[in-house]
C-alpha cells in the first residue's frame, strides 16, 4: 500500500515537472490562453466547479458521485444462509433476503464502501465431522482476496438491518475505536473468561472487533482490518485437531471456537477490542429473551441504535416480521422533511 | 531574449490581478453563490461527507502493562541469562514436589501452584528462630533462586541472537550441566549473543497436571515464549537442546545462515514436510527475506533439537498456538512438540509460507560413533552437534564428554 502511494506521489511529481518546463518556454501563449476562455465560459465553468463539488464531496441526491479512491470498507452479506440443499427457500425468505441486500446496498453506495453479497448454502464440504458452518472463515478470506485495497471488513448476517443509514461507520466506530471499545473484559465477561492475561500488550492496534451477547461472543455483526494478524487469525481459525476434540462442545462453531482460541492465546486478546452490543449489533425483544429487562442488549427506537441483528429469528419466530418491523421503523425515523407521503 | 520578454509580460501578478478583476465583477454572483452552498450544506447535513482531517481519539480505559506469567520482573543487564547449576545437586534432592506448593485432587493427581519465593529477610530471620540450621538456610535460598530465576528480564542494548535452552537436574549431573551451559556461554560471548537457560521443572505450574516425562519437550515451547519476553528487542531467537553442543565458537550465525542472501541458495524448496512422499511441501518460490522459523529434518521429523525463530508477530503467534492444550492433549502425536509443528506446517499456509527448511548439517549436524560422509552426520568442522537419540542409546553424557574434549582442546 505505502510503496503504491509513493509512486502515486512520484508520478504526480513528474507531471508537474514537466508541465513547468512547458511553462518556462511557451507559457504566456497558453496563459493567455486559459484566461480568454475563462472569461469567455465562466458560467459554464463555475457550474462545472460546482457539480463536481457536490458530486465528489457530498451525497446530495440526483447527481452521479464518483470516488477517487477505491472503498476502504467493505460490508460482507452473507446470503442464502442455511439454504441449498435441505429446503426450498418460501416467498418470505426471498422477501427477507431481498430487503436486508437492498439495506445494504443503499447503505455501502451512501457512502462509498464496497459490498460483498456472500452466497453461504449448505455444503458438504462444510458438513458435519467435515467442517460444519466454517463458511465464515472461508468467505473472509475470499473477501480479502478480492479486495486488495481495502482496510476494514464489517460482516453482517443476513438477518441484519442498518436502521440509521446516514451513519457513517467512520463517524460512528472506526475514528473513535479507542474511546468506545473495551480490549479487556473488566465491563462484561458473560462467559466468566479470565480478564488479565500474561504476554498481552494492549500497545498494539486493534484488529478486531466484536460484540457479546448474553451468551457470550457474538459474531452477527463484527470488524476486521486486514493485517498480518487478521492473517495469521483467518489461518487458524479452523484447526482440524482443536475442532476434533472440541466440536462436540463448540456449538455456534466458529464463534465458539473465537472464544477459544481468545481465551488461549494472548496474541488474540491482543488485538481483539469488544464495543457494547448495540453499538454495531442490537438485538430485538425476541433474542436473549431471558434478559428482557437488561438495556444492555435490545433495540432502543429512542437511542436510534445502529444496526438490528434479529439473531435467532428463525429458531421458533417470524423472520419476516421482524424484518419488516425493522424496516418500516427505520423509514419512519430517517424520513426526510421534504417527503409527505 | 524573446524568452525573457513573454516571461516578463505575464508574470503572475498580472494573472492574479486579472483574476482579481473577475472576482471584483462578479461579486454578488458568488456571493450568491456561496451563500446558496452553504444554506444547501445546513439543510441537508447528512448528504456532506467531507473527508475527515482530524481524528482525535484516545482510550478512556487503563488496560495493564505488558507482564509475563510472574507479577514483578527482576530487571537484569546481564545479557548472559543462566541459574546457577552448582544447585543441581541439592535441587534434584529437594525435587519438584518439594520446590511447588501444590494440591492433589481426588484421583491423586498433584497439580503444582506458581509459588511465591521467600522474601530474604524472612529467610534470615527464620535460620535466627531455628537455630542457625545452615543447611535449611541453604535449602530455602536455593528454593528461592530457583523460584525466582523466572522473572529475569533484559533490558538494555539488546543482543540480536538469543540462545535459549532449557536444563534438567534430573536428567543430567552437575559436571555435565556446568558443561552443557558453558559451552554456551563461551559461544554467547564470543559472539556477543544473548543467553537464556531455565530448567525446564520451572515450568511444572504451567501445566494443569505436571509429568516430567511426558511436558518437557513441550516445555521448550513455552521456554521460548518466556525468551521472547525476557529479550523483546532481540531479532533471533535460537533454541537449543540441552543435547546439543556448539562446536565452533567462531561462526557468527547470522552471516552464516539467517543472512537472506545466505539462505537463498540452500533454503530448501519444495521440500515435503514428511520426506520422502509427503503431500504438503515447502513453497516452490519462498523468499529467504520472509523466512521467520528455520528447521532442519531428520528421517521423517522437523528436528527441535536446534532450531531458530525470528523475532516478530507470526512467530509469537506459532509459538503460542503451538504449546496449546489441545495440542498437548491431542493423542496421535507420538513426537509432542515435533508431531504439533508438522501438524501446523501442513495445515496453515501463513506459517509454511513463512518457514525455512535447511541442510541438517547447517545447524543440527547428528552425533555417530564412526565418522559416516553424508548429509546428515557430524564430521570435523561442522557447526552444531545435535545428540538426538541419545537417551535411548543411554550415550548422553558420554557424547557431551566426547564433543566437549574436541571443542575445548580446540579453541
Amino acid at each position: 500500500m505505502a510503496f503504491d502511494n509513493n509512486k502515486d506521489i512520484e508520478a504526480d511529481y513528474n507531471m508537474r515537472g514537466s508541465g513547468y518546463s512547458h511553462h518556462a518556454t511557451r507559457g504566456g501563449g497558453v496563459l493567455n490562453l486559459i484566461t480568454h476562455y475563462l472569461n469567455k465560459y465562466k458560467k459554464i465553468i463555475m457550474g462545472l466547479i460546482l457539480i463536481s463539488f457536490i458530486s465528489l464531496f457530498t451525497d446530495f441526491p440526483l447527481i452521479p458521485h464518483f470516488r477517487l479512491t477505491s472503498p476502504n470498507v467493505v460490508i460482507i452479506l452473507a446470503a442464502n444462509e442455511g439454504g441449498g440443499v435441505l429446503k426450498w427457500k418460501g416467498a418470505q425468505e426471498w422477501s427477507i433476503e431481498r430487503s436486508s441486500i437492498a439495506n445494504k446496498e443503499a447503505y455501502a453506495k451512501k457512502h462509498g464502501y464496497g459490498l460483498e453479497v456472500k452466497d453461504a448454502t449448505i455444503k458438504k464440504r462444510y458438513s458435519h465431522e467435515w467442517r460444519e458452518s466454517w463458511e465464515k472463515v472461508d468467505i473472509l478470506k475470499q473477501a480479502f482476496r478480492q479486495n486488495p485495497n481495502a482496510e476494514w471488513f464489517w460482516w453482517l448476517d443476513l438477518h441484519t438491518f442498518i436502521m440509521e443509514p446516514d451513519v457513517s461507520l467512520e463517524d460512528h466506530v472506526l475514528s473513535q475505536l479507542d474511546k468506545i471499545t473495551n480490549r479487556q473484559l473488566t465491563d462484561f465477561n458473560p462467559l466468566k473468561l479470565t480478564v488479565d492475561s500474561e504476554y498481552v500488550d494492549f500497545n498494539s492496534p486493534i484488529d478486531l472487533v466484536i460484540t457479546q451477547d448474553c451468551g457470550g461472543f457474538n459474531l452477527g455483526s463484527f470488524l476486521i482490518r486486514r493485517s498480518e494478524w487478521s492473517e495469521a487469525l483467518l489461518d487458524i481459525w479452523w484447526e482440524p485437531i482443536f475442532y476434533e476434540q472440541m466440536h462436540m462442545v463448540w456449538e455456534h462453531k466458529e464463534q465458539d471456537a473465537l472464544e477459544t482460541l481468545y481465551d488461549h492465546f494472548p496474541w488474540i486478546r491482543e488485538r481483539t477490542a469488544f464495543l457494547p452490543l448495540r453499538k454495531i449489533n442490537s438485538f430485538p425483544p425476541g433474542a436473549c429473551s431471558e434478559q428482557g429487562n437488561d438495556p444492555r442488549y435490545f433495540y432502543s427506537e429512542k437511542d436510534r441504535d445502529f444496526v438490528v441483528n434479529m439473531a435467532g429469528c428463525d429458531w421458533g419466530r417470524d423472520c419476516w416480521n421482524e424484518m419488516e418491523y425493522y424496516k418500516s421503523v427505520s423509514k419512519k425515523l430517517n424520513k426526510p422533511w421534504y417527503k409527505f407521503w | 531574449m524573446q524568452l525573457s520578454y513573454n516571461n516578463n509580460r505575464f508574470k503572475p501578478q498580472k494573472t492574479s490581478n486579472n483574476l482579481y478583476y473577475i472576482f471584483k465583477q462578479n461579486a454578488t454572483k458568488l456571493s450568491i453563490l456561496v451563500t446558496s452552498l452553504v444554506v444547501l450544506i445546513f439543510i441537508f447535513p447528512q448528504f456532506v461527507s467531507f473527508p475527515k482531517l482530524f481524528s482525535i481519539s484516545s482510550s478512556n480505559v487503563e488496560y495493564p502493562p505488558l507482564h509475563g506469567f510472574y507479577k514483578n520482573d527482576i530487571i537484569t543487564k546481564k545479557t548472559l541469562i543462566f541459574p546457577s547449576i552448582e544447585h543441581a545437586p541439592l535441587l534434584r534432592e529437594l525435587s519438584i514436589n518439594s520446590l511447588f506448593d501444590y494440591i492433589v485432587d481426588q484421583k491423586g493427581i498433584k497439580h503444582y501452584k506458581f509459588t511465591e519465593a521467600i522474601r530474604e529477610e524472612e529467610v534470615e530471620l527464620n535460620a535466627q528462630l531455628n537455630g542457625q540450621d545452615e543447611s535449611q538456610t541453604e535449602m530455602l535460598k536455593i528454593k528461592n533462586s530457583f523460584l525466582n530465576h523466572g522473572k529475569l528480564k533484559f533490558e538494555g542494548n539488546t543482543p540480536d541472537i538469543v540462545l535459549v535452552t532449557g536444563i534438567d537436574f534430573q536428567k543430567y549431573e552437575l559436571s555435565h550441566l556446568t558443561k552443557i551451559v558453558q559451552n554456551r556461554v563461551n559461544y554467547a560471548q564470543t559472539k556477543k549473543y544473548g543467553l537464556y537457560v531455565r530448567w525446564l521443572q520451572e515450568f511444572a505450574p504451567f501445566f494443569e497436571t505436571y509429568d516430567h516425562e511426558k511436558h518437557k519437550e513441550w516445555v521448550k515451547i513455552y521456554l521460548l515464549r518466556a525468551a521472547m519476553y525476557a529479550f523483546p528487542k532481540a531479532k533471533y531467537f535460537w533454541y537449543l537442546d540441552q543435547d546439543a553442543l556448539v562446536m565452533r565458537y567462531d561462526i557468527d550465525v547470522y552471516k552464516y545462515l539467517l543472512d537472506p542472501a545466505v539462505l537463498d541458495p540452500i533454503m530448501l524448496r519444495d521440500q515435503p514436510i514428511i520426506p520422502p512422499s509427503g503431500v504438503i511441501r515447502t513453497f516452490k518460490n519462498s523468499k529467504a527475506e520472509k523466512a521467520e522459523l528455520f528447521l532442519t529434518q531428520i528421517g521423517q521429523d522437523l528436528n527441535l533439537n536446534s532450531f531458530i525463530i525470528k523475532n516478530g508477530l507470526h512467530t509469537k503467534s506459532l509459538v503460542e498456538f503451538w504449546g496449546d492444550k489441545l495440542f498437548q492433549n491431542y493423542h496421535n502425536f507420538p513426537n509432542f512438540a515435533e508431531s504439533a509443528i508438522t501438524h501446523i506446517l501442513q495445515w496453515h499456509p501463513a506459517y509454511l509460507a513463512r518457514t525455512a527448511i535447511i541442510p541438517p548439517r547447517t545447524i543440527a549436524s547428528l552425533t555417530s560413533v564412526i565418522e559416516v560422509d553424508d548429509d546428515i552426520h557430524y564430521k570435523n568442522g561442522d557447526f552444531i552437534v545435535s545428540l538426538r537419540g541419545c537417551d535411548e542409546t543411554n550415550s548422553c553424557t558420554k557424547e557431551i564428554d566426547r564433543y566437549w574434549a574436541i571443542v575445548e582442546k580446540k579453541d
